[in-house]
């Protein structure tokens, strides 16, 4: 069996005794909070850090001001399962809901979610079958398996909430050692598999803020092949404001169609002032789909998957705007 | 008969399982739990090329390493350096240097240390020097070069034969894994004598024993092996994985050496399926009455032998289906690839063949306009019918029985809620994007070991009085309980036999005679079978010291003709009556070089009807009912019968929708729960099953195997549910939402006219 290296395990009492503790640690030490990523990772050698610093309880999900505070150790089941935000913001609600399977749900966490190492099935392997195929980019090895001859990592975001929160104009609360500032949720990510995240690395989330407009809606949809547990094969999260039928504001992002949450803002324009019908729809999928680069490193074929991000963003602007459409 | 004097528990009642509390509530004790005072841990160096030459090994480094107990190379070997089910054994122990590895995985270095981590270390300090070959991984390619495990024809009737109607069709069968959800595990402890004890997850024991004195180079009765807690099996534990090597180590190092593999590890770890590719043309009259049916079906059977030559035995055996075929020509052929060795699981052959010759049935009725049910009912098969290899069903066989019931059966409901749709939880589909498709299939394998074996069980029986001066129960076998319920199947036989309530079931290990293996869904015939007689002896000494006007024992007993009570039993109990019994089932015979014989003891039948919703612009589906009918000759526990109907539609789903391994280059690509997936209880369709019961003359109550029937056709009744729903061929299984959702085909990579071997294939002429 696979076996956890062995590690030091940290508990601050703060969040800002987290980013000292990482600060003076360095590349040494990595944040565990839920750990359901992690510590298979871990096991498979993917990250070999000898020091794990427990992000402290942040827990609470509160609503100020037209939005949303969420504590980043919140788990995904609580915020799934949270009556406010499941009647105010479906979509994140359901992203969070849909992340693996309930026992997942029940451990990992919100802010453990949005900072998900990105996946491919070259790297999630164990040490010995990376040693067999020869190492790749993201850990020990000098190319990318997937595209050999790119000079980068492409490895996949496969978060379910943080498209469901760059839709919404999120934020995040980041403590540092000197102090703490608030990241817009769109920001907080880079197009590469290796340094997916614009953080600093001893920087710790410790909230999302979520904006919460009155009249908003919004729906997240998640492809994969069996009810429960896997990882995303695509994902498409919409919010959309309407005017009667004509669309007044629209945001569309994508889940695991390439190394970050990818917003395609030229399909939500398109339907700005546009009324929904067919035809606008399918048109604004489209353009959604344009972007969206799936390779050769996640279940089933690539050519599959980019054929239906179209049928699930169309799928997931239908779904938002049904209270309004029926 | 009074109802004090009734035997409660026996043959024919639905009692629970005797491990099934501890099982589900976490202390039954798994191979994986097994633990000994001062025991090392056993780690394995594996091959990472499907091909090589061994160069060199160097273990210098390993061997100085802290915590280092033992490690051990092909130089270190004491005896046979081969082992295999297979006669000769082909499959090196340990890969030497100077020869080849053949399957990226393949042992070639054992270590034991006193922490997992230091036996990890010394793997990584172990230098092999390899020259990389070129692997052989086309099995058509290997089926040319020569390279084959086993080929087989079966030839009956007029080669020349004419049909009114043919369909040609082509399938493929994906690579599935048994994934149990216990990995191999073991536990060797060196005796102060010399000899060894292996505690260890198997299937056989005996099979295990006989492999592993000969590559221990010990004397029988040197090595004991003991059942450890098996955590499912379906094939997976037919072939050794741990047993020598853990014995091996500890043999070296004088500590218990426990091994046990990761998820990972256990995918290269274990033999599976084999995947298929079928070439089938069938024929039938203008009424649809089937006249022929040709078929080439190649397996790729991997590195070694292992069970190639009886699962390629079985794929042609069954592989026109449980009809009445007047004239059939059927090549059925393993290839030798450097991929991990294929082999046992569940269905064993049977499965493969099932999907095409289903295939056909239903495009065969699309041609003649006719319901495919009514097709399957036209050709059922009956007793008193020829198999194609010539041999005469002579028992149960109540094919269009099954057929009829299955039919009939209720159908599910519309989903009512969005996780009973395709997509489940993703909230891909509405109900508006779904269309439903129902299919059908059949299929037939055989029980127990076929083609000659001398098949037989041994189990010892024993009655004594227990402490509290009651009569008590011993069962003794060295049968494997996997999973499938064969304890509670020896306790309701030996209540029933013996009249006595109290039976313990003892821990099954070598000094008892040979069982078998659990596999080829045997046990209860064969090991039930065993108890019962030994049950029957016992029962007979009873009988005889009670004297007349004793007649027999039921509900701790001594009754007379006329079922009343004369004594209690252990009033004959002064001394303990202790019996043993081996039971063999009647003879086969081989099969000719025109493939007839009378291979097969007997067979079983099953029919299933899947409903199947399918989001055709996703290409997902969703299965929402399996219903089938399947003739078990008599339910010894007609739970347990539902428990294993309901296990095996669910591996039935998985191979339809979503299970199989991938390999890139000879390597797994995706050896692990999240990659390889099997269905979740999400994933799990309703089952709606009706058991058929007419006894089997020959089998030990009328009772036939159960295991297997349901994977056989239930994969291609789920498959002909989607092509109902969306119109598309569908030809190969997994189905992939691709194909479903009409964005690409399966083609065949080879041209061959089915019948004929491989070996005269050609490659399809490019796409203009």
């Amino acid at each position: 069996m696979l076996r956890l290296p062995r590690l030091r395990y940290l508990r601050p009492a703060t969040a800002g005794e987290a980013a000292a503790s990482l600060s003076k640690l360095g590349s040494r030490a990595m944040f565990v909070a839920g750990g359901t990523d992690l510590f298979p990772n871990l096991k498979r050698r993917q990250f070999e850090p000898d020091t794990l610093v427990q992000v402290p309880p942040l827990k609470g999900v509160r609503r100020v001001d037209g939005h949303f505070e969420i504590g980043a150790t919140v788990t995904l089941a609580e915020a799934a399962a949270d009556p406010g935000l499941r009647a105010a913001l479906p979509g994140f609600a359901e992203a969070a809901g849909l992340v693996s399977s309930p026992p997942l749900r029940n451990a990992g966490t919100v802010g453990g979610n949005l900072c998900v190492d990105t996946r491919c099935n070259y790297y999630n392997m164990t040490y010995e079958w990376r040693k067999s195929i020869g190492f790749c980019l993201k850990k020990d090895g000098d190319i990318c398996l997937v595209a050999p001859s790119s000079p980068r990592c492409w490895a996949v975001s496969s978060s379910d909430t943080a498209p469901a929160a760059m839709v919404l104009g999120a934020s995040v609360v980041l403590v540092g050692p000197d102090g703490e500032r608030e990241l817009p949720v769109a920001e907080l990510y880079r197009d590469d598999g290796i340094e997916y995240l614009a953080k600093q690395p001893h920087e710790v989330v410790t909230a999302i803020r979520l904006p919460a407009p009155e009249g908003l809606l919004t729906a997240y949809v998640k492809l994969r092949r069996r009810g429960s547990i896997d990882f995303p094969l695509a994902g498409a999260a919409v919010a959309l404001t309407l005017d009667g039928p004509i669309v007044t504001g629209c945001r569309i992002a994508l889940a695991a169609v390439a190394s970050h949450p990818l917003e395609v803002p030229e399909a939500g324009a398109f339907l700005a002032g546009k009324r929904l019908t067919d035809e606008t729809i399918s048109a604004a999928a489209e353009l959604a789909a344009k972007p969206a680069r799936p390779l050769d490193n996640a279940d089933l074929t690539h050519f599959w998957r980019k054929k239906m991000v179209r049928v699930i963003v169309e799928r997931a602007i239908r779904q938002a705007a049904t209270p309004s459409t029926t | 008969m009074p109802e004090g004097l009734r035997t409660r528990g026996g043959v024919g009642e639905s009692i629970p399982r005797p491990d099934g509390p501890d099982k589900v509530s976490g202390r039954f004790s798994f191979g994986s739990d097994l633990t000994a005072p001062g025991m090392l841990f056993g780690k394995t160096l594996r091959s990472p090329h499907p091909h090589a030459l061994i160069r060199s090994i160097d273990v210098e480094k390993a061997t100085g390493m802290p915590g280092v107990k033992a490690v051990l190379t092909a130089a270190d070997l004491p005896g046979e350096r081969l082992y295999s089910l297979h006669k000769p054994p082909d499959q090196p122990v340990l890969a030497a240097a100077g020869d080849e590895v053949r399957y990226a995985g393949e042992p070639v270095a054992i270590v034991a240390a006193e922490h997992p981590e230091q036996a990890r270390a010394a793997l990584e300090a172990i230098a092999v020097e390899y020259e990389v070959l070129a692997p052989l991984l086309d099995p058509v390619d290997a089926i040319q070069r020569g390279s084959v495990l086993r080929e087989l024809t079966i030839r009956s009737g007029d080669p020349d034969a004419v049909a009114d109607v043919v369909v040609d069709g082509y399938y493929e069968v994906g690579q599935q894994d048994q994934a149990p959800l216990g990995p191999e595990a073991g536990l060797a402890i060196p005796t102060p004598h010399g000899g060894i004890d292996l505690w260890v997850a198997t299937q056989a024991l005996h099979v295990d024993l006989e492999q592993v004195e000969a590559c221990l180079g010990m004397r029988p009765g040197a090595v004991r092996l003991h059942l450890g807690g098996v955590g499912g099996a379906f094939g997976a534990r037919e072939d050794l994985s741990i047993q020598v090597h853990a014995c091996l180590l500890a043999l070296k190092a004088r500590r218990p050496v426990k091994m046990w593999y990761g998820r990972e590890e256990s995918f290269t770890g274990h033999v599976h399926r084999h995947p298929a590719w079928m070439w089938y043309s069938t024929g039938a009259d203008r009424d649809g009455r089937l006249v022929f049916v040709k078929a080439t079906i190649l397996l790729d059977g991997g590195a070694y032998a292992s069970s190639s030559g009886a699962v390629v035995a079985n794929a042609a055996c069954f592989g026109a289906g449980p009809y009445r075929v007047p004239n059939a020509h059927v090549w059925s052929g393993a290839a030798r690839t450097n991929t991990v060795p294929n082999g046992a699981m569940r269905g064993f052959g049977a499965v493969q063949s099932c999907f095409a010759y289903e295939g056909q049935m239903d495009l065969l009725a699309a041609r003649l306009g006719l319901d495919p049910i009514e097709l399957r009912l036209k050709n059922a098969i009956r007793p008193g019918d020829r198999l194609i290899t010539g041999q005469a069903l002579t028992g149960a066989a109540p094919m269009a029985k099954l057929i009829d019931l299955c039919q009939g059966l209720p159908e599910p409901p519309a989903p009512s809620d969005s996780l009973a749709l395709p997509g489940g939880a993703g909230n891909v589909a509405s109900a508006a994007e779904v269309v439903r498709g129902t299919g059908f299939a059949v299929g037939f394998k055989n029980i127990a070991y076929s083609e000659g074996s001398d098949d037989y069980a041994t189990a010892r029986v024993r009655l004594q009085r227990g402490p509290d001066g009651a009569a008590v129960v011993q069962v003794k076998t060295a049968a494997s309980e996997v999973g499938q319920g064969l304890v509670t199947v020896c306790l309701q036989v030996a209540r029933t036999e013996l009249g006595v309530e109290a039976v313990e079931i003892e821990r099954a290990d070598t000094t008892v005679g040979d069982a078998g293996s659990s596999s080829a869904s045997r046990q209860t015939w064969m090991t039930g079978g065993a108890v019962r007689d030994a049950a029957r002896l016992v029962a007979a000494e009873v009988l005889k010291r009670a004297g007349p006007p004793a007649q027999a024992l039921a509900g701790g007993h001594v009754l007379d003709e006329e079922g009343a009570a004369l004594a209690p039993i252990e009033l004959f109990l002064d001394e303990p009556i202790e019996r043993e019994f081996e039971h063999h089932h009647r003879p086969t015979s081989g099969l000719d070089p025109a493939g007839q014989g009378d291979a097969h003891v007997s067979f079983m039948f099953v029919a299933h009807r899947a409903t199947v919703d399918v989001d055709a612009e996703a290409g997902l589906a969703r299965v929402a009912q399996v219903a089938t009918a399947q003739d078990v000759g008599r339910a010894i526990n007609p739970l347990q019968v539902h428990g294993q109907i309901e296990g095996g539609i669910a591996q039935g789903v998985g191979l339809a929708t979503m299970e199989e391994i991938k390999l890139k280059d000879g390597l797994i690509r995706n050896a692990s729960f999240t990659d390889y997936i099997i269905p979740t209880s999400l994933d799990m369709p309703e089952v709606a099953a009706v058991l058929v019961e007419e006894p089997e003359p020959e089998a030990p109550y009328g009772a036939k195997g159960v295991g297997e029937p349901p994977l056989i056709s239930s994969p291609a009744a789920i498959v002909a549910a989607m092509r109902a729903a969306t119109g598309r061929r569908l030809n190969r299984v997994p189905v992939s939402p691709e194909e479903l959702a009409g964005l690409s085909e399966c083609r065949p990579g080879w041209l061959v006219r089915p019948g004929q071997s491989p070996a005269e294939a050609v490659r399809p002429a490019p796409p203009l």
